[in-house]
């Protein structure tokens, strides 16, 4: 480690895992639940199993990209962090509040939620990915706040890299957009309108600038290829995603009362979201290809090699899929949708934060600048099982989609929600077979962590 | 490498160039009758404020070649100014289809022709501002005949965003 | 000095621009005219080749750059170009 400050990072990476682990669960659960309607009734409703699968994803996210952020910043910076201390206290009260945000979809139900913290006095509840209580959401902004200040101000006053200023941009600007989260108008088509500027803006915009940092760092750290050219790279490739992504909204705007010019918009805009991605394809091998060292931590290079291509199949092969609005108007809110969710979030935001954890972690906890043979062997085993099982996860969703949206839209005589669920039941077997397999590999990951490392790094 | 981001830009124009192409032939009547309401003399003349435009940043970096850095300064200035020239210009065009209740919504025809120009027009913006700063540094001697990289970068992508509208004017103003 | 030399002075972006600019004027004449048709649309679709092919090589310079590089701006404009001629004659 060059700078003890980044010390930080490791407990953010630790809880961020821990997070990880819950939402898997909480997703097998679901798995079941749709095959088998009553199981776990009336102690976890699908609804809210679903609530904690996709906040806990979220929120380990969060937890990761902070991690990464508190690493990565002094690095580039060539400084100590701001402030360490402000550091550790924030995530402490991003864990808490996250644990008795949980706790409370848990166990008090959502309405009693909605009326113990208050949420008739500013409504802000009850929209899919931001069903957090009015409270929470003001604390995910102070804690916000208090990082954004850190890290800032650790920029500031050192030296100032590209990809540090990009890390930057895309952190501001997920703390912006998610201000809409407090915007809740009654209009529902307004209320939906500013609510993909949350949910789009951020994985289809601030967040690929996340993104493109945290992998450019890994790449030139693993690589040592001159940092001049993965500059260059990274300011392409943020160049093209908001060029895109912006307008690229519209392809939400099809069906929800909004005027029919984003039917177009959408449709052209959204449909060059995936060269972005497919640069970062192209950048990553590049980078790999012309490295000037052999990087002893294969395993960061695998995750790292591994991002690009599973973000552009989820993000970019299965966007595109459904992106153009005469196909949407036939697959919107199936399972073609949650296949394509899964893939995405897995294939872009999981993977670069396992990406940056599987480099920084040995680091972090005093090996040398690797994990041993063995312990790497592990970790790319769960790379395979996780990585794998996702494919087969977007394959049996993807089928069911196709199946649903033939049966019960595209054909003759449409059939109905249920008697179509029935039909496709087999699919969502096989999706929890491959969650079981998914676990396997997390449970392995897990397991990397505990074998025996290289000897205390020297110096 | 600017080259990667010129021909990305220009594949987003092509492929809004094209759907307009083909939007238009699902409803011809109504786009050759929406199309007589722009006013083809401001387009013109935009052409020709952004193709000389273009010249005199050719011009800027012939004389950086020459290490003239003064001169090259003054003819980014004068590119700058022609591009304020066509901002000026397309903003009177805005105004006016706004008086007449012309809008995205209005139908397809102008729903293409504002995003289009109205995207075009976000990269003459930003086309200005690399313009001004690759200026700012000339005037302060960062270039030389040996090193003048950034005047080359900011004069691809201004030449991009010029011969974007080239093919735009024809197409959405005059061809029926 | 005489006209004929002053003319063999213009440097060729010069002649560039003046190419650009009459060509212009020209599209803005069918424009006002309102002509249409088989033959302006194609007359203008030529000219729109050309005047971006000559911003390409003598303005950005590309005559001067890798092959593939003009190869591929060539192919993009054909294709664009084609592609709204194609799209007139589906039109009718
Ligand atoms: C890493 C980037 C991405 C992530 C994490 C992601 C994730 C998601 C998620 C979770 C949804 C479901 C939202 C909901 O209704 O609850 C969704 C919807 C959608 N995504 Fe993405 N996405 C990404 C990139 C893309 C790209 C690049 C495209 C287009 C090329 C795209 C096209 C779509 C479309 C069209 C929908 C709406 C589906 C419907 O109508 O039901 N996405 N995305
Ligand atoms: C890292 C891995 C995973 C990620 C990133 C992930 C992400 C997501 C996301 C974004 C959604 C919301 C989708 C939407 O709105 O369309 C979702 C829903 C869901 N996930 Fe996961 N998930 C993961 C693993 C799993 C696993 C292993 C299972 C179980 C086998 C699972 C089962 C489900 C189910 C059943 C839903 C609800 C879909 C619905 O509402 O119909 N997930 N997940
Ligand atoms: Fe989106």
């Amino acid at each position: 480690m060059q700078y003890s400050s980044q010390a930080v990072a490791k407990p953010y990476f630790i809880a961020a895992i821990g997070l990880f682990v819950g939402q898997i669960l909480f997703g097998l659960i679901m798995g079941l639940q749709y095959v088998w309607g009553d199981f776990l009734f009336p102690e976890i409703p699908f609804n809210v199993a679903r609530m904690v699968h996709t906040n806990l994803l979220i929120v380990w996210l969060l937890f990761g990209f902070m991690g990464a952020a508190y690493y990565l910043v002094p690095e580039e910076a060539e400084t100590e962090l701001a402030s360490p201390k402000l550091a550790l206290a924030l995530f402490w009260i991003f864990l808490v509040a996250g644990a008795l945000t949980i706790l409370g979809y848990l166990l008090v139900p959502y309405s009693g939620l909605a009326k113990l913290t208050g949420n008739d006095l500013f409504p802000t509840m009850g929209r899919e990915f931001l069903e957090q209580p009015t409270i929470t959401k003001i604390g995910i902004v102070i804690v916000a706040l208090g990082f954004l200040y850190n890290i800032t101000m650790t920029i500031l006053k050192g030296r100032k890299t590209v990809i540090s200023l990009v890390l930057l941009i895309g952190l501001w600007g997920l703390a912006v957009f998610f201000l809409f989260a407090f915007f809740n108008p009654a209009n529902l088509v307004l209320d939906k309108f500013y609510w993909w500027w949350v949910v789009h803006l951020w994985v289809e915009g601030v967040w690929e600038l996340i993104l493109g940092s945290i992998l450019a760092f890994v790449l030139i750290k693993t690589t040592g290829v001159d940092r001049e050219i993965i500059e260059k790279w990274l300011y392409v490739i943020i160049a093209m995603t908001l060029i895109t992504g912006i307008v690229g909204t519209g392809h939400h705007y099809y069906w929800i009362g909004t005027p029919e010019y984003w039917q177009w918009l959408g449709s052209i805009f959204s449909a060059l979201e995936p060269i972005p991605f497919f640069m970062m394809v192209i950048f990553a091998f590049n980078m790999v290809n012309q490295r000037r060292r052999e990087h002893p931590n294969k395993a960061a290079v695998l995750w790292a090699l591994g991002t690009p291509v599973m973000a552009f199949l989820g993000a970019g092969v299965w966007g595109f899929m459904h992106t153009l609005s005469p196909v949407n108007y036939y697959t919107h809110g199936t399972q073609i949708t949650a296949a394509h969710g899964h893939m995405a979030f897995y294939g872009a935001y999981v993977m670069v934060v396992l990406a940056i954890i599987s480099y920084a972690m040995p680091i972090l906890r005093g090996r040398a600048a690797a994990n041993s043979p063995r312990a790497q062997v592990w970790e790319m085993w769960s790379f395979w099982l996780m990585t794998i099982s996702i494919v087969f996860i977007t394959l049996f969703l993807t089928g069911a989609g196709i199946l649903q949206v033939w049966l019960q839209r595209v054909s003759e005589n449409p059939e109905p929600f249920m008697v179509v669920q029935e039909k496709i039941a087999l699919f969502y077997w096989m999706r929890e077979v491959a969650g079981v397999f998914f676990l396997v590999g997390l449970v392995v990951y897990l397991i990397s962590f505990f074998i025996g490392g290289e000897e205390e790094a020297t110096a | 490498m600017i080259w990667i981001f010129i021909y990305a830009e220009l594949l987003v124009f092509g492929i809004l160039f094209l759907a307009y192409a083909f939007a238009r032939a699902r409803n011809v009547a109504l786009f050759n009758e929406s199309q007589l309401h722009l006013n083809r003399t401001a387009g013109a003349v935009n052409t020709l404020v952004l193709i000389t435009s273009s010249y005199f940043v050719v011009r800027a970096v012939a004389a950086i070649r020459a290490d003239r850095t003064r001169a090259c300064a003054r003819w980014l200035l004068a590119a700058v100014a022609m591009a304020g020239i066509f901002v000026v210009v397309k903003l009177g065009e805005y105004a006016a289809a706004s008086a007449h209740g012309i809008t995205m919504s209005t139908n397809t025809f102008f729903m293409f022709y504002w995003a289009m120009t109205f995207f075009h027009f976000m990269h003459v913006l930003l086309g200005m501002v690399i313009l001004l700063a690759v200026w700012w540094k000339a005037r302060h001697g960062a270039y030389s005949a040996a090193e003048h990289t950034g005047v080359e970068t900011g004069a691809s992508y201004w030449h991009m965003v010029d011969m974007v509208w080239i093919i735009l004017f024809p197409l959405v103003y005059v061809m029926h | 000095m005489n006209d004929k030399s002053a003319m063999l002075n213009l440097r060729p972006c010069t002649i560039t621009w003046l190419v650009l600019v009459g060509l212009t004027l020209a599209v803005l004449a069918i424009g006002r005219l309102g002509l249409g048709g088989w033959g302006i649309v194609a007359l203008l679709l030529a000219s729109t080749f050309v005047k971006t092919w000559l911003v390409a090589e003598n303005f950005m310079g590309l005559r001067y750059s890798a092959l593939r590089w003009r190869i591929i701006i060539a192919v993009y404009l054909l294709v664009v170009l084609s592609g709204i001629a194609l799209a007139w004659w589906v039109a009718g």
